[in-house]
């Protein structure tokens, strides 16, 4: 019952948020990148929903189109991340030996990389794009994920079902696909969504030392970064784009645990 | 035991060595030149040169980098660019602040975490669990420079009751110290908690379902030791990795945190090195981070099989 | 198992809490303490040397030079009570002032003044106006000279009438004279034993520099005036804590934390404005802040299209918004407080969208993208970018802001590297110093923008010429030059403000942009060390 509410709220938010962006993509109230100096700073009102930001432009607009921008970001690095970082993790817990050496030494040295100084030199070497904050925070992220799922991998080779299938005859290949990437689904499910988090506020956090999305494209993250200095002043300005996070996190932890109670083998 | 520790030490000095390799061509590929932002916009030129051959960064990269690495194997980590200070004993002062915080803020959210999170894998579906969720999927949305601003605003600027800025070391006097890191472990420990608790819960409701929780309980143990004697000890794996992850990153990651609280500790002293181009500082920071992450993970892979019994360190 | 756990974390912070007992806790430092903040850690004790505008600042209290940079710009007596030059102009006598101690009691005899200059101007000296004071700069020193204790010489390679100013000038130290004992035996730099005000205290690197009182301090007649006047220290002790972050300086001040906040962000300012026991003061700066174009390069090499670029800009309404109404709308390298600021200077260009259209079309650029450089430091370079980019799309000009961290912003500056970059200059209190960092041959060196032969012409002539008409004469000539070839669009100068606590007494600020804390004072609300 209570979980059924709970994937529901899920559902609702996220949808909330798709048809949001679905309609940015044909109308917004204003050009989310014209200035109108004569009304800077404006409070939330009829003309201007949510007000207005320090160059007078729409805040609603730039939050529908910055939805859009932020949530491609955070899917496109997500993938990545997760993709390669499933595969590797996989390989390396279930094989070991010396692939899992390799792979983890190049591992654990790219995790010791703060993502700033990774994002910095991408920067310097592809130019300052939106594919550059993606390649930077998904290499970020690797690690992490090939981490985790290295662990559950090497808890799950190590149970009867796993051993049965290699007793069975069954190659390495198909014990890892068909056997233990399914039991390995829900720790990596839950990873995904809080890495879709971390994502988001990751590019805040670029965007504040100045390097991340070339302005002056909005993104949730750079919107909440640059309405810091107006906290108290403005404080419309940091409530649209914080409030926009807070609640696309929260559908999409709520779905994924949804997902994850759904795909969960040994529910009954 | 012993040889097994030995071992993992001994497979980490290839991991260090491509870290200091690509910390150091990395940071020198990223365009700025330490010189130039030291002596600032109007700089003479030729005075710029002469830093340069002071520093040492006229001679060709790969002789830099034998250098160093030469230099880091007999212990110095060589000087700050910016302020002429030793690099390992900035290293020293600084990672005490961040330790201390990070250190205790990772023991309280673990600490909540599996509480929480064994809870409401217990209750699953209840109102606890639904308030435990709920409050973790919260925590996940809220940026922590945010949460840390908004605790700064509400108990140093409005109630005055903890001090805004400024900052004692602890080896001073542990207890006004204290007073300074109240805040920042507070927001720490929250904004950490959330994926923590998500994790614990998630593992204690796969172990609830095995078997041998069904036979403990069907034995007549308690409700309480059966979750803290064989849920807790099977479920926590996962989240010791995780934890093992958190501590490492957040060892050269609490840049924004320290910014806002103005802590002198290792991740502003990487972000304003990186930002100079301060190449030791960065360096030896790096490579510090990475020794940490070594030693993080060696003791999470050292206590798994106490978690996970069907795992051996072998 | 879960105690094994609860164990190891306890040890952990156990180990950390042990260990600091190990260490006994210093006393706190007696007497009132003004507490000044600071936005980065000071670069070093050497004054000139290894610097930055923070440096300046806080050094300028410890150490003090021959002559000093007053109120107005104009140049007054500081260790020399006067001085005297040779009817060539090429030898400079200083008589010293009688009775002025160094920190550690020496009397200052000119073979202090001699050793100081000596080692600004030794080879491998990496002081900030060596090169000015080298053959190819504005004169070279060819020697120093002590005839008696209280006189020194010196003698330049030809007439310079910069040679006063270029000594006083704040990011050369003052030409701070320091005690030949701030040096130790290695050669090494200890830290300044100069003549001011305050003494060195205790440097904690990035978390406070502490001056004291110095008790033995002779004060020149008079009151605060520049870097020159009267000083006098009216609290023992002086702590500028590092604080980085703007909200949490701000946060400090409000909390009492902070006595003086200097260089307020324009964006803090809404924050601070109107709390309670919170006061503002400013001033204008000498500075400017504008657009950077390289004329060598399509589709900028057109002069019609900087010219449209220019015309696209309403400098005024983007002063207002970038720096929060505290700054000036400038469309000249002379900075509005500057006495040479004259009506040529005065003129704003005005935005006139009609002809900036006409302009673009008739240069024939079709919407190539220009690339405009801009960083965060500070915050409002950022931010005028962004207002430039959406101007100028109204005439039809694509700019593309590219957002840089500082260090990259300023190697392609200095490699001349971009097509158009937003960039700030520091104040300089003389005119033609501000001209010079925009006028030079750029083959020789690539930061110069303006690099027409009649420029550098005009600028020379101007800085030989020690007639202060003829002076004007030639920098409204080339102030219209300057308007007619757009190298650069000025778009403002800054004022700097300072925010006080209530009971701060005495505080000015000042043109060339430095916190200055003697004859500064804690009233008797909350006297000095109220924590």
């Amino acid at each position: 019952m209570k979980r059924s509410v709970h994937s529901l709220l899920g559902v609702g938010l996220v949808g909330a948020l798709l048809v949001v962006v679905l309609l940015g993509l044909v109308w917004l109230p204003y050009d989310p990148l014209a200035i109108d100096l004569d009304h800077t700073l404006a409070a939330p009102s009829l003309a201007h929903w949510l007000g207005t930001d320090e160059f007078g432009r729409d805040v609603a607009s730039r939050a529908m189109l910055g939805a859009r921008i932020s949530l491609l970001i955070a899917i496109q690095t997500v993938a990545i991340s997760i993709v390669i970082g499933t595969a590797l993790g996989l390989v390396v817990g279930f094989l070991r030996g010396w692939t899992e050496r390799v792979i983890m030494t190049f591992s654990d040295a790219l995790l010791a990389f703060p993502g700033i100084l990774l994002a910095l030199a991408l920067i310097a070497v592809i130019g300052s794009s939106r594919h550059s904050i993606v390649i930077a925070l998904a290499v970020a992220y690797l690690p992490a994920t090939i981490r985790v799922v290295r662990g559950s991998v090497i808890s799950i080779r190590e149970r009867e079902y796993v051993e049965a299938s290699r007793v069975a005859g069954d190659s390495a290949l198909y014990t890892m696909w068909r056997i233990v990437l399914p039991n390995a689904l829900p720790p990596i499910l839950v990873l995904a969504t809080s890495l879709f988090g971390w994502v988001i506020l990751s590019e805040s956090a670029l965007s504040f030392l100045g390097v991340g999305v070339p302005p002056p494209l909005p993104t949730w993250g750079n919107m909440l970064s640059s309405a810091r200095p107006y906290m108290y002043a403005a404080s419309w300005l940091s409530i649209a784009p914080g409030l926009c996070i807070v609640a696309t996190l929260l559908g999409i932890n709520m779905l994924g645990d949804a997902l994850r109670d759904r795909l969960d083998p040994r529910d009954e | 035991m012993i040889a097994y520790i030995l071992r993992r030490l001994l497979l980490a000095i290839p991991t260090l060595f491509i870290v200091a390799l690509m910390v150091f061509f990395l940071v020198r590929m990223i365009p700025g030149d330490p010189a130039q932002v030291m002596l600032g916009e109007g700089a003479d030129p030729a005075a710029i040169a002469a830093l340069h051959a002071e520093l040492g960064l006229d001679k060709p990269i790969y002789v830099q980098f034998v250098t160093w690495l030469g230099h880091v194997f007999s212990g110095d980590l060589g000087s700050s660019i910016t302020t002429g200070e030793p690099v390992s004993g900035l290293l020293i002062t600084r990672a005490e602040t961040t330790g201390i915080v990070v250190l205790i803020s990772v023991g309280l959210a673990t600490l909540i975490a599996i509480l929480a999170g064994t809870v409401a894998a217990w209750r699953r579906g209840g109102k606890l669990d639904l308030a435990v969720m709920s409050g973790a999927s919260l925590i996940l949305a809220v940026p922590s420079f945010w949460l840390g601003l908004l605790l700064l605003l509400v108990f140093g600027v409005w109630l005055h009751w903890l001090p805004v800025v400024g900052y004692i070391p602890f080896s001073e006097d542990p207890w006004r110290a204290m007073l300074f890191l109240i805040l920042p472990i507070a927001t720490l420990t929250i904004s950490e908690s959330g994926v923590l608790i998500r994790m614990m819960r998630s593992s204690a409701i796969d172990v609830l379902r095995l078997d041998y929780v069904t036979h403990a309980r069907a034995k007549g143990l308690s409700e309480r030791t059966v979750l803290s004697r064989h849920v807790f000890p099977n479920a926590f794996a996962p989240t010791l990795t995780l934890v093992g992850l958190t501590l490492g990153r957040l060892f050269g990651g609490i840049a924004v945190i320290e910014t806002v609280f103005t802590l002198p500790g290792l991740g502003r002293l990487m972000v304003t090195g990186v930002l100079s181009r301060d190449y030791p500082v960065v360096q030896g920071c790096l490579l510090f981070t990475a020794v940490i992450y070594v030693v993080v993970n060696l003791v999470v892979d050292l206590l798994y099989p106490l978690f996970d019994p069907r795992v051996t360190v072998e | 198992m879960r105690k094994a756990l609860a164990g190891l974390i306890l040890i952990a912070a156990g180990v950390g809490l042990g260990l600091a007992f190990v260490h006994p806790k210093p006393p706190p430092p007696p007497g009132s303490m003004l507490r000044a903040r600071l936005n980065a850690d000071i670069a070093s004790s050497d004054p000139g040397m290894k610097r930055d505008a923070n440096t300046d600042a806080v050094l300028l209290h410890v150490v003090e030079g021959l002559v000093a940079v007053r109120e107005d710009g104009s140049i007054g007596p500081m260790l020399a009570s006067g001085w005297t030059v040779s009817p060539d102009g090429r030898t400079y006598r200083f008589a010293l002032r009688h009775g002025v101690r160094f920190h550690n009691g020496a009397v200052l005899t000119s073979a202090d003044v001699k050793w100081s200059l000596d080692r600004y101007l030794a080879p491998g000296s990496s002081w900030r106006c060596k090169p000015d004071l080298s053959a190819k700069g504005i004169a070279a020193v060819t020697q120093v000279r002590t005839p008696d204790p209280d006189t020194v010489d010196i003698v330049l390679d030809r007439s310079a009438p910069l040679f006063l100013p270029t000594l006083a000038r704040l990011d050369c130290g003052s030409t701070g004279i320091s005690h030949r004992a701030s040096v130790g035996p290695d050669g090494k730099w200890r830290y300044p034993i100069g003549t001011g005000p305050f003494r060195w205290g205790e440097w904690r690197h990035n978390q406070y520099v502490d001056l004291v009182k110095f008790d033995r301090y002779q004060p020149l007649p008079g009151g605060t005036d520049g870097n020159a006047g009267g000083k006098h220290a009216l609290v023992d002790r002086i702590r500028f804590s590092v604080i980085p972050d703007g909200s949490a300086a701000s946060a400090a001040l409000l909390r009492g934390s902070l006595d003086v906040l200097d260089a307020l962000a324009p964006n803090e300012i809404g924050n601070i404005e109107g709390a309670p026991g919170i006061k503002l003061d400013s001033a204008r700066s000498s500075d400017f802040y504008g657009i950077l174009l390289q004329t060598g390069k399509p589709p900028l090499d057109d002069v019609r299209l900087r010219r449209a670029l220019a015309l696209s800009i309403d400098v005024a309404a983007l002063t207002r918004v970038v720096t929060h109404g505290t700054g000036v709308p400038d469309s000249s390298p002379i900075p509005a407080v500057n006495a040479f600021y004259g009506p040529a200077e005065q003129v704003l260009v005005k935005r006139d969208l009609a002809t900036a259209r006409a302009l673009v079309k008739a240069s024939g650029y079709r919407g190539e993208p220009i690339q405009l450089l801009t960083s965060h430091s500070p915050p409002e370079m950022y931010d005028a970018a962004i207002l430039v980019q959406a101007m100028a799309r109204d005439a039809g000009i694509n700019v593309q802001v590219v957002s840089l961290d500082w260090a990259t912003q300023l190697s392609q500056y200095s490699s001349g590297d971009y097509q158009a970059t937003m960039f700030g200059f520091s104040a300089r209190l003389d005119p033609s110093l501000m001209y010079n960092v925009l006028i030079g041959d750029r083959a020789v060196d690539p930061r110069k923008v303006w690099n027409s032969p009649e420029a550098i012409d005009l600028l020379h002539q101007s800085v030989v010429t020690g007639d202060r008409a003829q002076r004007q004469k030639i920098l409204d000539t080339l102030e219209q030059k300057f308007r007619a070839e757009v190298p650069a669009i000025i778009l403002y100068n800054t004022r700097r403000v300072t925010a006080l606590r209530a009971p701060v007494t005495g505080y000015h600020s000042w043109a060339a942009q430095t916190q200055r804390l003697w004859n500064v004072g804690l009233g008797p609300v909350g006297s000095g060390a109220a924590r």
